[in-house]
């Protein structure tokens, strides 16, 4: 190696030496801190010296534990809706503005506000369009239906309710991410299509979902894992209930962590959270050879 | 390039123990000179605390005081929590809750204060009444700077225009007939009884207020809601949430975020259960009323009941760190700021010193504001408000501590499903007894 050569990787590591400890001290070493935790207890007030052991006594305890249980079965129901329904209207979003059509720039932008607006907000806004007297039961009520349930505070209702925020948080961002894959898809191909005597629907079916399958495939896996955290919408919107329709796994964690201090247990629920994201997203990346082509 | 990267990270390890270092040192000498006294607390420092420091450090010109605010909420606690465990940093801090109190003591980064207190001449329990809650190994870990109980803020002239005399004392029946009659109208416009802040542990109210601390375990460590009351004081806010429609649903106010303090200004509400914090939203100049509010303690669920208990208690506790370098220092400051130095965080805080020998008329004054004639009912005011020795029902036993905010997580749930229909009275309570025993079980 060449003195200029070298100098030049000392200077570029010195660049990158900033970003590599801020890394160190705020992720890696909380990551490793954190798998620590998971096989101790810790109740954070009584400080390092309070850390005791626990050996695989958190994993135990949260086989038993009714709300990581339920929590994990909401995740589950959660992320499978959230992601399915954000694909697809995010897609019906991009064929739309894909072709000609009016105030094109101005559509594409409101469809994507809802990603930018804070989760905070987003929940204002959906609290009021969801109470009792708010636009949706109002159309419920113009529908025949006399007495339109609380939507936030119904079992029955309240998931979906936070699934639909969740959709419409995230379509806009998935209609971006298709919007650019459909345009990067060429025309000849939709011509051969056509020659061959294709409709629309085989055009959509033959051509654009294959050769869109690589924005899927992203976007599945990121909103899959995006979904995983959930937060913000039910500690402000329904706080786990009603019951515990709406406890999910990131929420519970918090509850553990932040309101019961025990950052052991909350710890190894969010190891175990970081296992399942990590396999779901390892079948998956297995998975793609039969569907995705590049 | 590797092996600097380990070295670094070899570097990093060596360094945390140094930071854990720091609360294991035993107390050093004061230093000489000016001393600086670190204070930690929830109260914004325009509300009274500058004053207070002010004051405190012209009367002691060789302590300088820098007071840190954080907000009284999960991040807010994290933040000071991180600041005492990490050692150091702070001298004397304030928490708001029993439970975190006695988190706090048990931990260990607390001083004990009989000693100080004692060297200084200063009879604790004389000058704040019970400090059960701050009591730990027979020894107090924390006074308390205010009084905070809970009570219904009730629409006077809603009562006078029912011929309804507002009540010195009740018991539940009356309660409810009284709720009752003060309800009217329909739909959107329905004026009801009385409203509840969402919180999960006033569905055990009138139980816990009856029964006194630690009540929802039996002297053997098990569940007790199994105990009739629970049972009658549920049943009883489902029934008048649902048969009677004199309480605003629950659901609604969770669903819609309802302030109480908005829906009783307008009219809405003629009774609402809360606290002395509400009290500045009456003299709120920006919200204009014509009715006078006045002040009803909670009702009796049984005949012969001895004691109310209250769900609030003695409360913002000064609490001195463990390690702290400056203990007499720190000991002055939270005795004065807890008894002759009160006044500001009265007049800006709306604070009621839970000092014995604080003027009561002071509080009132500064409180009820110059228009307290026109807006409350002052008579009730001191009588429900600042006259009772507070009892509180506060947990204050670790087990109950400790799983406390599990139980209220427990009975939200549970009495989530009574009140939207999919589960029965008898369920609901077998829920919750059944489910606290798995708490305990869990605990152990």
């Amino acid at each position: 190696m060449g003195r200029a050569i070298r100098k030049d990787t000392i200077a570029g590591y010195l660049f990158l030496l900033p970003n590599f400890l801020g890394f160190l001290g705020f992720v890696a070493l909380p990551v490793v801190f954190s798998l620590f935790l998971a096989f101790s207890h810790w109740d954070l007030l009584s400080g390092a010296a309070g850390i005791r052991w626990a050996g695989l006594e958190n994993f135990r305890l949260l086989v038993g534990d009714p709300w990581f249980l339920s929590s994990l079965i909401n995740n589950l129901i959660y992320s499978f809706f959230t992601v399915a329904f954000s694909l697809i209207i995010g897609l019906l979003m991009a064929l739309l503005l894909n072709r000609h059509v009016f105030a094109k720039s101005a559509l594409r932008t409101m469809f994507f506000i809802p990603y930018v607006v804070s989760m905070v907000a987003i929940s204002a806004i959906w609290m009021a369009i969801l109470s009792r007297f708010g636009p949706v039961s109002e159309l419920a009520r113009t529908l025949g239906v006399e007495n339109p349930p609380i939507w936030l505070m119904d079992p029955t209702f309240a998931m979906p309710a936070i699934i639909s925020l969740g959709v419409w948080n995230h379509a806009g961002y998935c209609m971006l991410i298709y919007l650019a894959a459909l345009q990067g898809v060429p025309r000849e191909l939709y011509e051969a299509a056509e020659v061959d005597g294709g409709g629309a629907w085989a055009k959509f079916v033959s051509v654009t979902v294959p050769m869109i399958s690589p924005a899927t495939f992203l976007l599945v896996i990121t909103q899959m894992i995006n979904s995983f955290k959930v937060f913000a919408p039910v500690q402000i919107l329904t706080q786990g209930g009603p019951g515990r329709s709406t406890t999910v796994l990131v929420y519970y964690i918090y509850r553990t962590a932040y309101q019961n201090y025990r950052m052991g247990y909350a710890s190894a629920m969010a190891w175990v959270l970081f296992a399942m994201i990590f396999i779901i997203t390892l079948l998956q990346w297995q998975g793609q050879r039969r569907w995705v082509n590049y | 390039m590797k092996r600097s990267i380990v070295l670094l990270i070899a570097l990093l390890i060596a360094a945390m123990p140094a930071w854990s270092a720091g609360r294991q040192e035993a107390p050093a000498a004061a230093p000489e000179g000016p001393i600086t006294l670190r204070v930690w607390g929830g109260v914004p420092e325009e509300n009274g605390p500058a004053d207070v420091i002010a004051a405190f450090e012209a009367a002691n010109p060789n302590i300088r005081v820098v007071y840190t605010r954080y907000v009284n909420d999960d991040q807010g606690r994290l933040r000071m929590d991180t600041a005492l465990i990490a050692g150091g940093q702070v001298d004397v801090f304030f928490t708001y809750r029993t439970d975190i109190l006695a988190r706090h003591a048990q931990a260990g980064n607390a001083l004990s204060l009989d000693a100080l207190a004692a060297a200084d001449g200063f009879n604790m329990q004389e000058a704040f009444g019970d400090l059960s809650f701050a009591t730990f190994n027979n020894g107090v870990y924390a006074i308390p700077t205010n009084k905070g109980p809970q009570f219904f803020m009730v629409n006077k002239d809603m009562f006078d225009a029912a011929g309804i005399p507002v009540p010195a004392s009740w018991t539940y029946q009356d309660y409810r007939r009284i709720a009752r009659q003060l309800s009217s109208g329909s739909g959107q416009n329905r004026v009801y009884g009385v409203m509840y802040p969402n919180w999960p542990q006033l569905f055990l109210l009138g139980a816990q207020a009856a029964l006194g601390p630690n009540s929802f375990l039996r002297p053997d460590g098990t569940s007790n809601f199994t105990h009739p009351l629970f049972r009658e004081f549920i049943e009883l806010r489902r029934a008048m949430q649902y048969d009677d429609r004199s309480e605003v649903p629950y659901v609604e106010v969770v669903s819609q975020n309802l302030a109480d303090a908005t829906e009783f200004l307008t009219g809405r509400v003629a009774m609402i259960y809360t606290g002395t914090w509400r009290v500045r939203n009456i003299t709120d100049p920006a919200a204009p009323h014509n009715f006078k509010t006045a002040f009803v303690p909670l009702f009796t669920m049984q005949p012969n009941q001895q004691r109310l208990y209250n769900e609030g208690s003695l409360g913002d506790w000064a609490m001195i760190a463990q390690d702290t370098r400056v203990p007499e220092a720190a000991w002055r400051f939270i005795r004065y700021w807890a008894t002759e130095g009160s006044d500001p965080m009265v007049a800006k805080g709306g604070k009621i010193p839970a000092w014995t020998a604080y003027p009561v008329e002071r509080v009132t004054e500064a409180m009820l504001g110059p228009n307290a004639a026109q807006l409350f009912d002052v008579a009730s005011f001191e009588r429900v408000v600042l006259q009772p020795e507070l009892f509180s029902y506060q947990p204050n036993n670790p087990l109950a501590v400790s799983i406390y905010n599990d139980v209220r997580t427990v009975v939200k749930e549970e009495v989530e499903l009574l009140l939207t229909g999919r589960q029965n009275l008898d369920r609901t309570v077998t829920a919750i007894d059944t489910r606290t025993n798995d708490l305990i079980r869990r605990a152990r």
